[in-house]
């Protein structure tokens, strides 16, 4: 029997009817058309799925939508600014054609996101470390670690 | 050369603002939410070999929000394929292996789809079955998987199906060159080796999948996550439908390497019969076993030397497995030929075999039969190198043909940078240095070298119109694909640089089969060099009709008018522009009547151009495979690896990994480089962890992307130590001189990195995956002998 639950998704409470059983995914394309989460392996292995929940990086495509109740979600959908300001993340992935196909791209962008806000200033290592579960076909990873090793030594400069 | 704005330049990818805010819409978000969208789902045979006897859908018939479910005799009843037609839409009689599809449904949820699928009872004779292609191949093997192989139709390359040894054996492919058997006898050293590589998937990451929409004028609407015309066209075929009743559609594709449309004959079979929306994602599992994935084959190498180094002779025997049907299979190893046309092999014999078995059947990916091919050969010459007492790389560049010659086929070698290639990537790993060895006695550390090439094929077409918009805007309409490799940021740079427009102005139709001129496709690495050309052509068109306006308008000689800038002006007084406005009805009454120029003349209506690229390929004897022009480019490249090598895990992890290819004329840097990246890496997997596994069966066991291992971030080289030149040496036929690069860039890869972990621990792996299990195998087998001696 679906169920009526509430999601607090890029800011916004949302309102889904849901089966108890379905994955967070499902439900963010399905049911909120927040499309920019990619399904691409069901069994949390390739990444391309990844939102932040409380700052995490979590494969929603195994993640029971139940257990993200009272959470704060935050999708690709939710990073640039509301007034279409690129969040620097996404301006490195564009500076650095760190974007081939693209279908892991939001996955990858919020794993970073999730990177970073735990750890400002990883080396190349840790970034190659913390996001060896985003798995990319097209781009052989190094434009992506040079975006990424870029906002971090940006954050740094900044400080 | 002119200074160019846009060709040339790494300009920003026009696709990619939309994919970093995830505003894209692939295939996948297709149909989602739709009312009266039904969800379908397949029944796979779970036999490999198996008659079907008897199957009763009324069980799943039965269960609430089913609307359809089908079985062969719902499906057309005629075979279909690309070059031999030996496979239904839905199995009939026989199914062919673990995967075969039986029976298809289609529901008003894709969890009573489901359902439905377990519902179905069907009831199987099971017959043996055969998985090896040696096995298969005999002319006495006991199985025989399709028995009416003679009698199916080749519409392609129908010579190749002459001569074949048994009767699982669907192609010959042959070349004959000189005299190979006088020149081994001639020769001072023969080498020769077996080698091996199994199967491997293309791993887009999106999941197959497919919408069609019925519309209300009883034609259908099929959407792809894969290529256009590698879709449209066998839909076609195996509906029996015209053009215009079925319209095909794609859109940026979430990954491609080759890979073909899988679930469309199935969304457009329930789509038809329910009068419904249906919508299909294959899970990863259905990926990998309906994926046309990379074929498995065996390659035989003998080569003759002289003392000198040089190459006598070679002779390779090819065993291809395709599986249980033929697909691009027989293509794919008639394709494989082609690697050799980066040396310079005075006599030459190569046997391809294209072998039934009953396993999934198998595709192209990336390479097209070139890496499965150089496997072989790029470790074979090392091995000669080491039988003449070489270095590798000199071996090579020695047997490296020069601008100009023929190749073995008779093809003339053209724009081939894989001396300049060799010699960077040597450079850049330090060739003349040993590697340092660790402290630690059980990391091994080596260096290996491959050079590697790709083909593309000749006798292909590309159509693109180009139509200037009373606005200033020009719209091109091709019928390529944009996988993520950059086409419509190519094709946008050409366009803007011939108008002298910002990219803004141009924009683009693609991916809809109603709307998108003739293509043979994106595939053989073809895209920029074919559609590039034919996008020039057509820009020359729309210019040629607004100077035969302007001239008219202005009262001079349409030569002595330059368009571009949104506008036109007069060669001599190129400070005035004339915006495109200035030849509308109202500014132009002189033309009123002038059929020929109407189109531009309504004030709404824009320029319509056309342009039309053509291969012109030579012919190809059937007997001897030679042909004056099979090939229209071939992208020579080099890699250079350098490899640790755990002698007590059998683990090996790159650690550098260089590459030099030879692009032609580079349309944008920033993205060749990046995609050569890509191509590396891809390689590092499929030589390292890649490989589909099947038990006594014939069963995939590794279906997932846990068991079945990509190269992750973490596995692969970066900054300093993944490291790409491009080598330009201009395509005398292509647009600025540019030609193909994409798949080139995996085919050497393999090979460098085995002639690295020879460098390393002295072991030569032959069989591709070299997974630790492999690695530990062969190192415990050298050691066996050295203290056997």
């Amino acid at each position: 029997m679906r169920r009526p639950i509430e999601l607090r998704v890029n800011g916004v409470i949302e309102e889904a009817y849901v089966e108890p059983w379905w994955t967070l995914a499902r439900v963010l394309r399905d049911e909120l058309g927040l499309t920019g989460t990619k399904i691409s392996c069901e069994t949390g292995d390739c990444g391309a799925c990844t939102v932040n929940i409380d700052g995490r990086a979590v494969r929603s495509c195994i993640y029971p939508v139940m257990k993200a109740q009272g959470k704060e979600i935050v999708t690709i959908e939710g990073l640039a600014g509301s007034d279409g300001s690129l969040h620097p993340l996404q301006q490195a992935f564009l500076d650095n054609f760190a974007v081939q196909c693209g279908y892991c791209t939001p996955g990858m962008v919020m794993g970073a996101h999730a990177l970073l806000g735990e750890n400002p200033h990883p080396s190349e290592e840790e970034i190659k470390e913390g996001l060896r579960g985003n798995l990319c076909r097209c781009t052989g990873y190094n434009n992506i670690v040079k975006a990424v090793a870029s906002v971090a030594g940006a954050a740094e400069e900044v400080e | 050369m002119d200074e160019l704005t846009f060709v040339g330049k790494s300009v920003p990818k026009v696709d990619a603002l939309a994919k970093v805010l995830g505003k894209t819409k692939y295939v996948s978000e297709e149909g989602i939410g739709i009312p009266g969208l039904l969800y379908g789902k397949v029944l796979f045979s779970p036999h490999a070999h198996a008659r079907i006897v008897k199957v009763d859908t009324s069980k799943a018939k039965a269960l609430k929000g089913v609307r359809a479910v089908l079985t062969g005799k719902d499906a057309p009843a005629n075979r279909v394929g690309m070059l031999i037609d030996d496979r239904h839409v839905l199995c009939r009689e026989v199914a062919r292996f673990v995967g075969d599809p039986v029976a298809c449904v289609a529901a008003v949820t894709a969890e009573i789809a489901e359902e439905a699928i377990r519902l179905i009872d069907v009831e199987y004779e099971i017959l043996p079955a055969v998985f090896d292609a040696e096995l298969a191949m005999a002319a006495d093997c006991p199985v025989v998987i399709h028995p009416d192989l003679p009698t199916y139709n080749r519409p392609l390359y129908a010579y190749m199906g002459d001569d074949l040894p048994g009767p699982n054996v669907h192609t010959h492919h042959k070349i004959r060159k000189g005299d190979v058997d006088r020149a081994f006898e001639e020769a001072d050293f023969i080498v020769e080796n077996r080698y091996e590589s199994d199967r491997i998937a293309h791993c887009q990451l999106e999941l197959y999948n497919s919408v069609c929409y019925p519309e209300t004028d009883a034609t259908l609407t099929v959407w792809t996550s894969a290529r256009l015309r590698e879709t449209h066209e066998p839909l076609l075929q195996a509906f029996g439908l015209r053009a215009s009743q079925l319209r095909t559609r794609t859109s940026y594709q979430g990954g491609m390497f080759g890979m073909i449309g899988r679930p469309e004959r199935f969304t457009v079979l329930l789509a038809q019969k329910t009068g419904r929306p249906v919508k299909m994602v294959y899970n990863r599992e259905e990926n990998f076993i309906e994926g046309l994935n990379r074929l498995a084959e065996i390659v035989y190498v003998k080569d003759g030397l002289k003392k000198d180094g040089t190459i006598v002779a070679r002779e390779i025997r090819g065993i291809v497995n395709t599986g249980a049907y033929t697909h691009h299979g027989p293509l794919v190893l008639r394709n494989g030929a082609f690697h050799a046309s980066q040396y310079r092999l005075p006599n030459y014999r190569w046997d391809a075999y294209g072998i039934y078995t009953n396993t999934p059947a198998c595709g192209p990916l990336r390479g097209f039969g070139s890496a499965e091919v150089l496997w072989a050969t790029e470790q074979q010459m090392d091995l000669d190198a080491r039988a003449v007492g070489m270095d590798p790389i000199e071996f090579r560049l020695m047997n490296t043909p020069n601008e100009g010659e023929r190749d073995v086929r008779g093809t003339l070698v053209n724009c081939i940078g894989a001396k300049r290639c060799l010699k960077i990537v040597g450079d850049w790993i330090e060739w003349d240095k040993p590697s340092m060895q660790p402290k630690e006695s059980h990391i091994r550390l080596g260096k290996g070298i491959a050079l590697g090439n790709k083909y593309s094929m000749a006798d292909t077409a590309s159509a693109v119109i180009v139509e200037m918009k009373s606005d200033g805007v020009l719209e091109i309409a091709h019928g390529g694909d944009d996988c993520g490799q950059g086409l419509n940021t190519v094709l946008t740079q050409i366009a803007a640089e011939q108008f002298s427009v910002p990219m803004e102005k141009i924009s683009i139709i693609w991916g809809d089969s109603a709307r998108s001129p003739y293509d043979f496709g994106t595939a053989s690495s073809r895209s920029t060099l074919y559609i590039g050309n034919a996008l020039l052509r057509a820009c020359d068109d729309v210019k040629n009709q607004i100077r035969q306006l302007a001239a008219a308008k202005l009262h001079v000689d349409p030569k002595d008018i330059e368009v571009g800038k949104g506008g036109f002006w007069l060669r001599d007084e190129p400070q005035q522009l004339f915006p495109m406005s200035h030849l509308t009805l109202a500014n132009h009454p002189a033309a009123r009547g002038a059929v020929k120029l109407a189109t531009c003349l309504e004030e709404s209506a824009g320029i319509r151009g056309t342009g039309v690229f053509w291969g012109h390929p030579g012919a190809e004897d059937p007997e001897t495979g030679q042909g004056e022009r099979l090939a229209i480019s071939y992208t020579y490249g080099a890699q250079a690896a350098e490899v640790a090598v755990d002698t007590e895990t059998g683990e090996v992890r790159v650690l550098r990994l260089h590459s030099a290819f030879d692009t032609g004329r580079t349309m944008h840097p920033a993205m060749c480089e990046a995609q050569l990246e890509g191509g590396a890496v891809m390689g590092i997997g499929s030589a390292l962890m890649e490989g589909f596994k099947f038990d006594e069966n014939g069963r995939l066991s590794n279906a997932n992307l846990h068991d079945y291992k990509v190269c992750s971030m973490g596995d692969a080289p970066s900054g300093d130590d993944l490291r790409v030149a491009l080598v330009e040496e201009p395509h005398p036929e292509g647009p600025y001189g540019a030609k193909g690069a994409a798949e080139s860039a995996m085919c050497p890869t393999a090979s460098a990195i085995a002639n690295a972990i020879y460098d390393a621990v002295g072991v030569r792996l032959t069989h591709l995956p070299m997974t630790p299990e492999r690695v530990l195998e062969a190192l415990k087998l050298k050691q066996a002998r050295s203290s056997d001696l």
